[in-house]
């Protein structure tokens, strides 16, 4: 299973590089993404991160900052992200 | 850009949203009351309320939003539009000028109670009615304002910087009395103490320049908001998608405690990039569309879809900046900037010439190139200068309130005719033009049109007309300020001139242009009593002064019983005039071109003494006095050739204000051609029959004669030209 750690600032640079990345990846099995260390959230980002929730393989979000997860929350896509990877 | 240069856009705009008020109000006095104007009306005051909430000026958001409450009503067909309903409205937009000018001027505001009662009444007559008159009278229903399509088509304006997104919100609840705020679409005002909903839409310029709406999310979470829906239905696929774009909305729910400025206030400034709707308008909100990709082409578009299933939906705002706003063909400069421009201009108009000079002097003047690099510059500094023209229609459009006022001081109803309101000239003589103008108009009225009474008993309509006009007319505009009241009093003039000592008792002979004149004298007023309005004797004084500081001149035009016309000719700019370059000495001088009449070359016979030192020109029988330009050169005291012996130099026969002509004395005409007007003050002091100074094309410095100062000199005293024996 392919891993993608964000980094600590998930601007829009870091959205950019991310879509490619997410792009790229090929395979069957979703993809983990460690957000433990994202200290600050963008809507770019999540809107990256939605997407490839939503298409297949998915992701699926292994550790989760504070910062992250309140992101989602303000946003309303806590439970979105809360199902686990799209089927 | 800082605060203090958004206010000075923020003033700008008002002043051009008050003049599209005023033109709009003016159309629907004329008969032209289509949904249109009454939009462009509506627009105007929703403009400045949205940037008057934005800046805190409470009282003028306050007023406003009286204001466009009534024009709101007007727009929907609730509120019938009647001569009446329009003079109420000209007298409230008269009233918004002045709290805007309070604003700016930082003074208290304006007593706006008695014109927000009548605002407020207007729109409750029509319920108490039942609205029967309304259908009949009232103007074509206008489509939904797109909050995104009234946006400026200028990215940079304020509007579009703020008014868009401002103009959405209702005005601060502090400012708003309660029972204003009944019409107002959100839900929370009508519902009370229900919670309300918010619809946050960010476009991708929402997430540049540092601006985060996760940010925002979160200070409406803070403020208690909660997200009921996060619509991600136009996110693409991953590798479809472009993460600087725009693609979730979300609907909040927002306590009934907050109010919605302090939302408002999370929003400020982010402008038409992102779409916020407030209460129903939150649950209603417009279909979303996404760029098409070029893998989705074939796919039928989910908008589309959508808009087909609620019809409504396609008449809805549109979150996509209107194609307008992206081809802005304007843009706002700071003048400073403006002006550097110019003042380059200026000089590359000073080098070309004395390439053109030094090129001449080896000879090599006919080249093919120079000439070419003549007309270039000539071309840019004509396309430079036009950067700072301004129509007159911004001085004119002025004048309808004027008349107004003046029609309550006076009793006088008096028909404003306007013509040539698109003429355009310098910004700086707009700017200086405002007060003479107003004098001159306030003059017409009170003392130039009769009272309805005398008018009829003359056989003339009791209604009088005042006539502006202004027209390009040979490198200067013209603009005529005409009357058709009873004309100038001569015998009344000149009584009075000689009563106070201005005219010698004994000076009969008099043209009718002279004692037409004379009303410019200083301290002059014919006026019995004097009133607010004109008649302090030093208006007409102050107004040939301001024209002439403006470079112009001021001419009277008067047929008794039928009116008068106040005409001035000022130049197109205060920077660059056409002069002739005169010899005298070894000095090069430069008179403007708007003083010289003719120039003669003199026999010895058309010379007469007055005097041992006053010498006077015969042209065509009427005595000009010879004024010597040596004595603005500081030369030797010797007399030079030309004075010596008059006939082997030339006279150039001037125009004065104050002194009719005179004939100044030159040795040689050298050139005619346009000037750079450089300040003599700024660079060096102030000097006493110069005007300013310029740069020849041989580098020297030449002086501008200040022809009415010199002239007026000389004589020491005005004085009446005599006839010839």
């Amino acid at each position: 299973m392919a891993v993608i750690e964000l980094p600590r600032l998930c601007d829009r640079a870091a959205a950019l590089a991310l879509k490619g990345d997410l792009a790229d990846t090929t395979g069957s099995e979703a993809l983990q993404v460690h957000a433990g260390k994202v200290e600050r959230m963008s809507m770019a980002m999540l809107q990256v991160l939605l997407a490839a929730h939503r298409n297949e393989p998915g992701i699926v979000l292994t550790e989760r900052s504070s910062e992250f997860d309140r992101s989602l929350a303000v946003s309303g896509l806590t439970e979105t992200f809360n199902t686990g990877a799209a089927a | 850009m800082n605060g203090i240069d958004i206010q000075a856009i923020f003033f700008d705009e008002c002043e051009e949203s008050l003049q599209a008020a005023e033109a709009g109000l003016d159309a629907c006095k004329a008969g032209t009351q289509d949904g249109e104007t009454i939009n462009a009306i509506f627009r105007a005051v929703h403009s400045i309320k949205g940037g008057a909430g934005a800046f805190g000026y409470e009282a003028l958001a306050s007023y406003t939003h009286v204001f466009e409450n009534l024009l709101g009503d007007v727009r929907e067909g609730t509120v019938p539009v009647t001569s009446d309903l329009v003079d109420m409205l000209l007298l409230a937009l008269d009233c918004l000028r002045d709290h805007v000018e309070s604003v700016r001027a930082g003074t208290p505001a304006p007593d706006d109670e008695a014109i927000k009662v009548r605002l407020t009444e207007a729109r409750e007559n029509v319920g108490k009615d039942g609205g029967a008159a309304t259908e009949a009278a009232a103007p074509e229903p206008a489509a939904p304002e797109p909050a995104a399509a009234s946006a400026s088509a200028d990215t940079d304006d304020l509007d579009a910087l703020l008014d868009d997104l401002l103009g959405s919100y209702p005005a601060p609840a502090a400012e708003i009395p309660a029972e204003e705020t009944a019409d107002e679409s959100a839900s929370a005002e009508e519902d009370g103490d229900e919670d309300w909903a918010l619809y946050v839409c960010p476009q991708a310029g929402a997430m540049e320049n540092g601006s985060e709406p996760l940010l925002w999310l979160r200070e409406l979470v803070e403020l208690g908001g909660a997200c009921v829906k996060c619509d991600e239905s136009i996110l693409p696929q991953i590798d479809e998608m472009d993460p600087k774009e725009g693609y979730l909305a979300w609907t909040f729910a927002m306590p009934a405690s907050v109010e919605r400025d302090k939302v408002a206030d999370i929003f400020d400034f982010v402008g038409e990039q992102c779409l916020v709707l407030y209460g129903d308008e939150a649950l209603t909100p417009p279909a979303r569309e996404r760029k098409v990709t070029a893998l989705e082409a074939k796919a039928p578009p989910v908008a589309t879809a959508v808009a087909a299933a609620k019809p409504e939906a396609t008449a809805a705002p549109a979150q996509t900046p209107p194609p307008a706003a992206q081809a802005s063909q304007s843009i706002r400069i700071d003048l400073g900037k403006l002006d550097q421009l110019i003042d380059g201009v200026g000089e590359l108009v000073i080098a070309q010439a004395m390439l053109a000079q030094r090129l001449s002097n080896e000879g090599l003047a006919h080249f093919e190139e120079l000439a070419m690099l003549e007309g270039l510059v000539r071309d840019i500094q004509e396309r430079a200068m036009a950067f700072r023209a301004q129509p007159i229609s911004s001085v004119f459009s002025r004048v309808p309130r004027l008349l107004r006022e003046l029609a309550s001081s006076t009793g006088k109803h008096v028909k404003l005719v306007v013509a040539g309101e698109t003429t355009e000239l310098d910004k700086t003589v707009i700017e200086r033009l405002s007060e003479p103008l107003t004098h001159l108009i306030r003059n017409a009225v009170d003392h130039g049109i009769e009272s309805a009474e005398d008018r009829q008993a003359v056989g003339k309509d009791p209604e009088g007309t005042l006539t502006l006009s202004a027209e390009q007319k040979a490198g200067r505009i013209v603009i005529r300020i005409g009357d058709d009241g009873g004309g100038i009093n001569r015998e009344k003039v000149l009584a009075k001139a000689i009563e106070k000592g201005i005219v010698d008792s004994e000076m009969h002979n008099l043209s009718d242009e002279e004692i037409d004149n004379l009303i410019f004298a200083p301290g002059f007023s014919t006026a019995a009593q004097v009133s607010s309005i004109s008649g302090r004797g030093v208006g007409m004084d102050v107004v040939r002064q301001n024209v002439k500081e403006l470079g112009g001149r001021i001419t009277i035009e008067s047929r008794p019983g039928q009116g008068t016309d106040f005409v001035l000719a000022l130049p197109l700019t205060l920077a660059i005039s056409d002069g002739m370059i005169v010899q005298v000495g070894d000095q090069s001088l430069v008179i403007p071109l708007t003083h010289v009449v003719e120039s003669l070359s003199p026999a010895e016979t058309e010379i007469k003494g007055l005097g041992r030192k006053i010498r006077m020109l015969n042209v065509r029988g009427q005595f000009l006095p010879i004024v010597p330009l040596r004595q603005l050169t500081g030369g030797p005291r010797a007399e030079t050739n030309a004075e010596t012996n008059m006939e082997n130099g030339v006279l150039v026969v001037v125009e004065t204000e104050r002194c009719g002509q005179a004939a100044l004395l030159v040795d040689a005409i050298i050139d005619q051609r346009q000037f750079v007007i450089k300040s003599l003050d700024t660079h060096y002091r102030s000097v006493d029959g110069v005007a300013g100074a310029t740069i020849l094309g041989n580098g020297r410095v030449a002086l501008i004669v200040d022809v009415d100062r010199l002239v007026l000199d000389m004589a020491n005293r005005p004085q009446a030209p005599a006839e010839a024996a």
